[in-house]
């Protein structure tokens, strides 16, 4: 405890110090900011690639908690399930696309992010509403919210070679390689990458139990994990350019599951390969833009447990999962006027199988369609857009079609006032169809489920002070889900039944500041910082003892803050620092169900070396829980203590 | 900045304020009360013991942790009183925690592991000095109650639960219930020699069983949950081995003398086992319980403990009426309450 508040004074000195001295001995302040972690549209959150590499964050699910927003469930470091909801509403209403084209698990209605990569990512949007750019797929429009990921070999570049290379050594086993390679020649580009990591996964940990203090070692933790793919593109005419991609990545991790207090047995495995082949053909004249475009989404998931007491000496189960996505997007110009329509139509088609009994090998056919109209007047911009979807599963001889509508209108002011700043409003409806487990899974899954719905109001605006050194932006929501899909025990805690009963109300009020300081020529001081506070009531029942008590593992109160020091663009040193107030992990509000909050810190040091020609290097080490925090995001998902990594990056360009 | 700054640091001591659980000496000798054990929930470690003083109806909800400092663990199934011990089955954390009968102090955590795996113990029941345990890896074990040591693992059919002890003979309902085609039998043992002497047919997934005489029982046939519905029968095991099929809506039984609670979600119905005779199908009115979870019959003050598991996912109440059905009172525990013992 102690240890944490002087970290915290250490890391935040310099704003005490530096930041007064600034202000008063440097009379102008050069404006150098970026857009990493501030709105771009008032819906919209990015990341860059800069960023990325200083948060040194194991995958995608890790990077995803510093948006302002989203609540990340972390089932315990590298190879742990991680996934997300945003403003209190499940991560099945976020789309995931990867460089244009979208990424889907419909087995379990939502991606394990721990699976998705970020060393070749150039930037991480995430948007909540409709995305600036209109030509994403449809199923990915119609979505509440968006992240979308792009990345260094799908970026189009200037020089006709570009390379990447990163090697990574960190406790506990881990070992990471990655490379890329990039090659651009006449109106075409061509890039290869691949990586592997490992990690051995046995990291000790504490844990208290009642007035014991435990340590002990995370076992069956280990990961091995194969990523590649090949991205090609060509302009293949002036208006016509055709783009394909393939990615592949197979899996072999053991699941640590919960610390349960006096068993430390742990056996359980998850095998898994995930591969994804892409193709758009872009089209363009002076007017507008058409993308026509197929996704095809093959991915196998093998789970293991050996110690399962059945009479076959344990689990032994396969699951097979098939999408695929035709659809055409497309956007035009309103002769002679500022309003512009978009929209398109998109056919999926998804099936599950598997050497399970208790599933049937559903299958399900999706028919989703936009239509919108975007409008940029003098002072302000609008969107209004409408969609379909509708859906058919199948299961043997059972047939049965669902049809939900969604709409969005977006306001925003466009140019500043002293006052108002750039304020923006929206408000959508949008919903998520029930997974392929929670239709047919066992005796539990229902085929009647309803779709969840999720009514958001959202209003906020942004503000620049101090010669546009300082950013502030500011929003307030309420949303509302009905027909909230959850697994009830309905005779029994071995009996349970999936059935639409639940809703939630959401208040919430998201802030996030930025301030950049020049302090000289050569040093400047950046720091920044999102809070995110959430009421997420469970409202289904006024007689129930948890009515308008908060959601499980939602916080009331997350902050995440960082401060980067940047010696003459070479040298650097970047403090990040995370807490999460409290949660409950049931949603009765007693305390028996908190789950303690905590603060973690990570410290990155790294030096740039401008080599010879176009050669570039980079060495950084990053502290990752500086001060030896116990903490978990899920109860008895203990994550690791104090560890290290070391990254060694190579660029050609 | 400054501002920010001092925000964050309140935020960091609020997030790390950190809760001692003081031994509580306060009950130090248990009488007039219930100890009721409270299931948790699967992996939250959340199983607990309540206390509840009959004289001033407080409830405390920490009792093993005020006795022993540490938790309990992870799914409380079974919690007996035998002998000057109250025995404590965890199932998932797969202990068995062995308490003073008098005073609630530890007497020994028993680890009910083998070779690296756990064994998932299930149940409890008692004979001659010795503590049976049903385990879900196929075996029962024998652990002599004055060393509290395992003596013998006795091999029976696939996931064992619940057992009780007739005429010198264990009867073990053997569920099957994590293999696909579900066992369809209950054990026999013979409680001296210490073997299996017989399987006996009664029916998919047996679960529940209630002794009637030397050589009767009454079991719960669960089925499957779905196309195999579940049933009450009744078996005569005795040399000529007979069985029963009695016609009533069942997800849970209880013994009350001579008659058979037998109870679903929304009714709870009076059998006479000797007359083969449902006397009530509303014999308890239902009204203000949400999830009957299980009902027990302390003989000693002829009445009725009704423990309501509140949607499963919130803290629990006991009920308690008479013997004759009337309510007398309810006390507010802790999470899926599913057993007590009760202290005169």
């Amino acid at each position: 405890m102690l240890k944490n508040v002087l970290v915290l004074i250490l890391c935040y000195l310099p704003i005490f110090v530096i930041g007064q001295e600034n202000e008063k001995t440097i009379p102008e302040v050069r404006i150098e900011l970026a857009n990493d972690s501030i709105p771009l549209s008032g819906v919209s959150q990015q990341i860059s690639a800069k960023k990325i590499s200083l948060y040194a964050s194991e995958d995608i699910g890790a990077l995803t908690q510093k948006i302002a927003g989203i609540t990340l469930k972390n089932y315990g470091g590298i190879g742990g399930m991680k996934t997300i909801a945003y403003r209190g509403i499940s991560g099945a209403n976020t789309a995931v696309i990867l460089d244009g084209f979208a990424l889907q698990n419909t087995m379990v209605g939502q991606l394990d992010l721990s699976n998705l990569q970020v060393d070749n990512v150039q930037s991480l949007t995430f948007t909540s509403g409709v995305p600036s750019d209109e030509l994403l797929p449809i199923s990915a429009l119609m979505q509440g919210n968006i992240l979308s990921i792009n990345t260094f070999e799908n970026k189009p570049t200037n020089d006709t070679m570009e390379v990447r290379y990163s090697s990574k050594f960190g406790s506990f086993g881990q070992l990471d390689n990655y490379g890329s390679y990039k090659r651009s020649v006449a109106n075409s580009l061509l890039s290869v990458y691949g990586k592997y990591r490992s990690f051995s996964g046995n990291y000790p940990y504490t844990i208290e139990n009642g007035n014991l203090r435990t340590v002990s070692m995370r076992r069956n933790n280990q990961l091995k994990e194969g990523f590649g793919g090949i991205n090609y593109s060509k302009d293949l005419k002036p208006y016509l350019k055709i783009r394909t991609s393939i990615h592949f990545n197979q899996s072999e991790r053991g699941l640590p599951g919960a610390v349960i207090l006096y068993n430390e047995t742990s056996n359980q495995q998850l095998n898994q390969q995930n591969t994804y082949g892409n193709i758009v053909l872009e089209i363009k004249n002076g007017k507008g833009k058409m993308n026509i475009y197929n996704s095809l989404n093959y991915g196998y998931l093998n789970y293991k447990d050996p110690s399962y007491l059945n009479d076959s000496g344990g689990l032994n189960q396969w699951y097979f999962n098939t999408i695929n996505q035709t659809g055409v997007t497309m956007n035009r110009k309103i002769k002679d006027s500022v309003f512009m329509l978009y929209g398109g139509v998109e056919h999926t088609f998804s099936s599950l199988t598997a050497t399970n009994q208790y599933v049937f090998s559903p299958k399900r056919y999706h028919l989703q369609s936009v239509i919108g109209l975007k409008s940029t007047l003098k002072t302000f911009s609008f969107t209004a857009q409408i969609a379909n979807h509708t859906l058919q599963n199948q299961q043997g001889n059972s047939v049965k079609n669902t049809t939900a509508w969604n709409s969005y209108f977006q306001l925003e002011k466009r140019n500043y006032h002293l006052w108002l700043g750039i304020p923006r409003a929206w408000l959508k409806q949008t919903f998520r169809m029930p997974s392929f487990s929670e239709l047919y899974y066992n005796s539990i899954g229902n085929k009647d489920l309803k779709p969840e719905l999720a009514l958001q109001y959202s209003v906020g605006t942004s503000y620049r002070f101090l010669k546009n050194s300082l950013h502030i932006s500011i929003d307030a929501y309420y949303n509302k889900v009905e027909n909230k899909i959850l697994a009830i025990p309905t005779k029994n805690l071995f009996v349970w039944s999936i059935l639409n009963v639940g809703k939630v109300q959401i208040f919430g009020v998201d802030l996030m500041l930025r301030k950049n300081w020049r302090l000289s020529d050569k040093l400047e001081l950046d720091a920044s910082m999102n809070y995110t506070f959430q009421q997420v009531q469970d409202i289904s029942d006024q007689k129930a003892t948890n009515y308008k008590n908060q959601l499980a593992y939602f916080p009331a109160h997350t902050l995440q803050s960082e401060v980067s020091l940047l010696w003459n663009n070479e040298t650097g040193i970047f403090i990040s620092n995370s807490i999460i107030s409290k949660r409950f992990v049931l949603n009765e509000n007693t305390t028996s169900n908190e789950l303690q909050g905590f603060s973690t810190f990570d410290i990155t040091c790294y030096y740039k070396m401008n080599s010879y020609k176009k050669n570039k290097l980079k060495v950084s080490m990053t502290i990752k829980n500086v001060v030896n925090t116990p903490y978990q995001y899920i109860s008895y998902f203990v994550m690791p203590g104090r560890n290290y990594l070391m990254t060694l990056s190579y660029a050609f360009n | 900045m400054r501002l920010i700054s001092l925000c964050l640091l309140l935020f960091v001591l609020v997030a790390c304020k950190k809760k001692t659980n003081p031994i509580n000496s306060d009950i130090s000798q248990l009488s007039h009360g219930l100890l009721v054990l409270n299931e948790g929930l699967f992996n939250l470690n959340n199983a607990s013991l309540s206390w509840v003083d009959l004289n001033t109806s407080s409830v405390s909800d920490d009792f093993f942790l005020q006795k022993t400092g540490r938790k309990l663990g992870d799914t409380g199934n079974d919690l007996q009183r035998y002998g000057g011990k109250i025995y404590v089955l965890v199932n998932v954390s797969s202990t068995i925690e062995v308490l003073n009968t008098s005073t609630g102090q530890s007497v020994k955590q028993i680890l009910m592991q083998e070779n690296g795996k756990a064994k998932q113990p299930r149940n409890l029941a008692f004979y001659g000095g010795k503590l049976f345990v049903s385990c879900f890896d196929g075996y029962v074990d024998v652990i002599d109650t004055t060393t509290l040591n395992i003596e013998k693992r006795i091999k029976v059919g696939s996931n064992p639960e619940n057992m009780v002890v007739n005429n010198h003979r264990l009867y073990v309902a053997n569920s099957g219930g994590l293999i696909p085609s579900l066992d369809s039998t209950i054990s026999e043992i013979d409680c001296q020699k210490l073997v299996e002497v017989k399987k006996i047919v009664v029916g998919k997934n047996p679960g529940k069983m209630v002794v009637q005489d030397d050589s009767t029982l009454f079991v719960h046939v669960r089925g499957n949950y779905s196309s195999i519905p579940s049933e009450l029968k009744k078996i005569n095991v005795g040399f000529i081995e007979h069985q029963e099929s009695i016609p009533v809506k069942i997800s849970g039984m209880e013994k009350m003398e001579n008659q058979l609670l037998v109870y679903t979600a929304e009714t709870v119905s009076l059998y006479d086992m000797k007359m083969n005779t449902i006397i009530s199908n509303s014999f308890i009115p239902l009204k203000d319980i949400k999830t009957l979870y299980r009902i027990q019959y302390v003989d000693a003050v002829k009445q009725l403990f009704v423990f309501d598991a509140n949607a499963y996912t919130n803290t629990g109440y006991i009920h308690r009426f008479s013997k004759d059905g009337q309510f007398i009172q309810k006390y507010h525990v802790g999470l899926n309450p599913n057993s007590l013992i009760y202290y005169e």
